[in-house]
């Protein structure tokens, strides 16, 4: 940054800055910001969508490419212009402060008859007593930068009681231009680099350089928007300060923290959704062009992502929402399939051992959220099911040393970020009474159940599954405070993952690989239970245990059993066809299968 | 923001057909329709310019002489040219829509290079 230069603004032209012209062209800036959202949301639901569904063929692709293209512009168009509005109200209220204190300084002059002169220093007339022969003493010019006819007191002379009061005057006068000038200078070198890029490309470094300026506005802006997102307050609490912003305030919040509104819970999906869609944008600008091995596979789930987001839902299909996206810790992403604010069953997968944001997650988690949806939206229309990477799942890169670790450390902390996403999704659900379901898979199931061991249980949550389960860390089903006739438990006959060790001796030198020593530190080798607690699918704990296609043998198939509990590309469909049941709170009609 | 008006939930038009394989489907509906609507989007950003000087109208005379000022007109300058490029390309889009359309008789690689000719995006884009 270039160094300050001295300043060359005076009190007079302070005084003169028009700082509700500022906001108006901040306002303009908005209505350009508006426009090009406005434009980049019809490319992407009608122009986008006419031409991808119903042309094929070269051409229609390039046509889609093109305008494609043109989308991005106009989301850049969006954010940049979203940016100087904020940059420009901002630079406003900094201003104010300034004229505020300025003209508190001149009035005060006024009301003692001071001079205030161009170059800020002040006259003040004679006054006070002089100590010899009482005669009122000289007045002077008090100066903030220097002493301009003000003599220091010697001691033997009184000092005109004028001088402190304009020495004070002064000093207010000189500060509040100086500091004026100062923020004059910060929202130059701001605006300077908000200038756009020529052209109409929207290359990934333009988003790293927009993620930069969405960072030094909000730093500057930090005052204006007195960084007010109400993080440490409930969902609720959060969805009513935003239904109490007014629209502008939204814009700008959106515009200078789309990374703090898109993942906080209690604000409307539709938002969250809008949001992180720009996220997506930095995030991958951000990441791109990095060489260690963590950037380069977040950075291919966060194309995958996008790629999918792009491809429009075809007619039946549900649409897609992210609901959360970051690069704090293994990465977060959370995707809803269906929309969670207006379905009446909202159901969140929990995913388990080794997964994170990666290309993985991306296509095969994500599929799993998918599948379900389509296959819960047969039976009831207004249904949604939300893949939740909202927690650092364990990463089990050496063996059972790393899950001996790990224990119930991630469920713990995943739990609790569970349960403030399912209290925002129940408090922005439009429903009187959504059905709302936690599915955890694997070491998900352990997270659902740690989630359920805070106040009252998940906020909202009426069912939970649990499949493919190690346990969930409670010995007995109604500790997870829905009823234990609401828990459901998938466990395939040959999934060793939902084995209690006795059965499992025989198997264990047949599995190998690294899930094989994943099991074996899962098992309490002494006893019937899992690792984390009494088996789910044991009598024991007295949930309902729904039919589950066995699965490859693990000679056959090694672990392949633990991954099939949501697969319908298969014959035998009948746990996915369950879990779609449930989630569609049509619990009654599952198939139940005796419990171990 | 278009954000609070809501997005559809799962509506688009009917899909064509359920051929494999690289298919060649055309209709006149979907490009003219696109064409128009290249061309909407065209006329919806037509009025930023006449927005952005009404804005800043009182502003360039009565603002005073801040430094921030003499920036502000030089980004209003830069994003006055990239959304003025941007209607042009939504113009120029809406042609090769029409065009698109009009030759459905010739072959579908003849109409992708109508397109690819006159792009203006670059290579080096995602």
């Amino acid at each position: 940054m270039t160094p300050m230069p001295t300043p060359t603004l005076t009190w007079a032209q302070l005084r003169d800055v028009k700082c509700a012209e500022l906001e108006g062209a901040a306002d303009g800036w908005g209505k350009s910001s508006n426009r090009a959202d406005a434009a980049r949301d019809r490319i992407e639901q009608q122009l986008l969508t006419g031409l991808r569904d119903t042309q094929e063929g070269e051409a229609a692709q390039a046509a889609v490419a093109r305008l494609r293209q043109l989308g991005r512009n106009f989301q850049y168009v969006y954010t940049e212009c979203g940016l100087l509005r904020t940059t420009l109200n901002s630079l406003a209220h900094e201003m104010r402060t300034q004229q505020r204190a300025l003209t508190e300084a001149l009035e005060d002059a006024a009301a003692l008859k001071f001079t205030v002169h161009a170059n800020g220093s002040v006259t003040y007339p004679a006054g006070g007593e002089g100590l010899v022969d009482g005669a009122p003493l000289r007045g002077g010019t008090a100066s903030s930068s220097g002493t301009s006819g003000l003599m220091p007191p010697s001691g033997l002379v009184a000092p005109n009681p004028h001088a402190a009061k304009a020495q004070d005057i002064a000093d207010r006068v000189c500060g509040a231009v100086r500091a004026a000038a100062e923020i004059d200078w910060r929202y130059a070198g701001i605006l300077r680099r908000l200038k756009a890029e020529e052209g109409l490309k929207v290359p990934a470094s333009t988003w790293k350089d927009a993620a930069g300026d969405a960072a030094e506005v909000r730093d500057a802006a930090g005052a204006y928007l007195k960084d007010a997102i109400p993080h440490d307050a409930s969902p609720e609490e959060r969805r009513d300060w935003w239904a109490g912003l007014t629209q502008e305030q939204r814009e700008e919040y959106l515009a200078v923290y789309p990374d703090q509104i898109g993942n906080l819970d209690g604000i409307p999906a539709l938002v969250r959704d809008a949001a992180n869609r720009d996220n997506l944008q930095l995030l991958i600008g951000k990441l791109e062009g990095r060489d260690d091995e963590k950037s380069m596979t977040q950075l291919a789930g966060l194309r995958e992502i996008d790629r999918q987001l792009g491809a429009a839902a075809k007619p039946g299909e549900p649409p897609m929402f992210l609901l959360g996206v970051s690069d704090e810790g293994n990465g977060r992403a959370i995707v809803s399939y269906g929309n969670p604010d207006t379905s009446k069953n909202v159901a969140a997968y929990v995913p388990g051992l080794n997964t994170s944001l990666d290309e993985d997650f991306a296509k095969n988690d994500l599929k799993r959220a998918r599948d379900t949806a389509i296959a819960t939206r047969e039976i009831d229309p207004s249904s949604a099911m939300v893949a939740w990477l909202g927690y650092d799942a364990p990463q089990l890169v050496d063996g059972r040393e790393s899950l001996a670790v790990m224990g119930n450390e991630r469920a713990d902390v995943g739990g609790r970020s569970l349960n403030s996403f399912m209290g925002g999704l129940a408090a922005t659900n439009n429903n009187d009474d959504p059905h709302m379901v936690a599915v955890g898979h694997s070491y998900g199931s352990r997270t659902v159940g740690a989630a359920t061991q805070h106040g009252d249980g998940i906020p909202g949550v009426d069912d939970i599954v649990l499949v493919g389960s190690p346990g969930v860390g409670v010995d007995r089903a109604e500790d997870l405070q829905v009823g234990k006739s609401h828990v459901f438990v998938g466990a395939a006959e040959n999934d060793l993952v939902t084995k209690v060790p006795s059965k499992l001796q025989g198997n264990m030198g047949a599995a190998g690989g690294p899930v094989g020593y994943i099991v074996g530190g899962l098992m309490d080798r002494g006893g019937d239970n899992l690792w984390f607690g009494k088996d789910p699918a044991s009598e024991a704990f007295g949930a309902k245990r729904f039919q589950t296609d066995a699965g490859p043998s693990v000679i056959a198939g090694g672990f392949d059993a633990h991954s099939l509990y949501f697969d319908r590309s298969r014959a035998d469909s009948v746990s996915s066809d369950s879990i779609a049941l449930i989630a569609a709170g049509k619990a009654g009609k599952i198939k139940l299968e005796g419990l171990r | 923001m278009t954000v609070v008006h809501g997005l559809g939930d799962g509506t688009a038009p009917p899909s064509g057909g359920d051929h494999c394989g690289r298919r060649l489907e055309h209709g006149d509906g979907p490009w003219l329709r696109a064409a128009g609507g290249a061309d909407e989007l065209g006329a919806h950003m037509a009025p930023v310019r006449q927005e952005l000087g009404l804005a800043h109208q009182g502003l360039m005379s009565g603002a005073g002489r801040l430094t921030a000022l003499a920036e502000l007109a030089a980004v209003r300058e830069s994003w006055e040219r990239r959304i003025q490029a941007a209607q042009g390309e939504c113009g120029s889009l809406a042609d090769k829509l029409r065009e698109a359309a009009r030759i459905q008789g010739g072959t579908n690689e003849a109409v992708r290079s109508s397109f690819t000719s006159v792009r203006v995006c670059g290579e080096d884009e995602r």
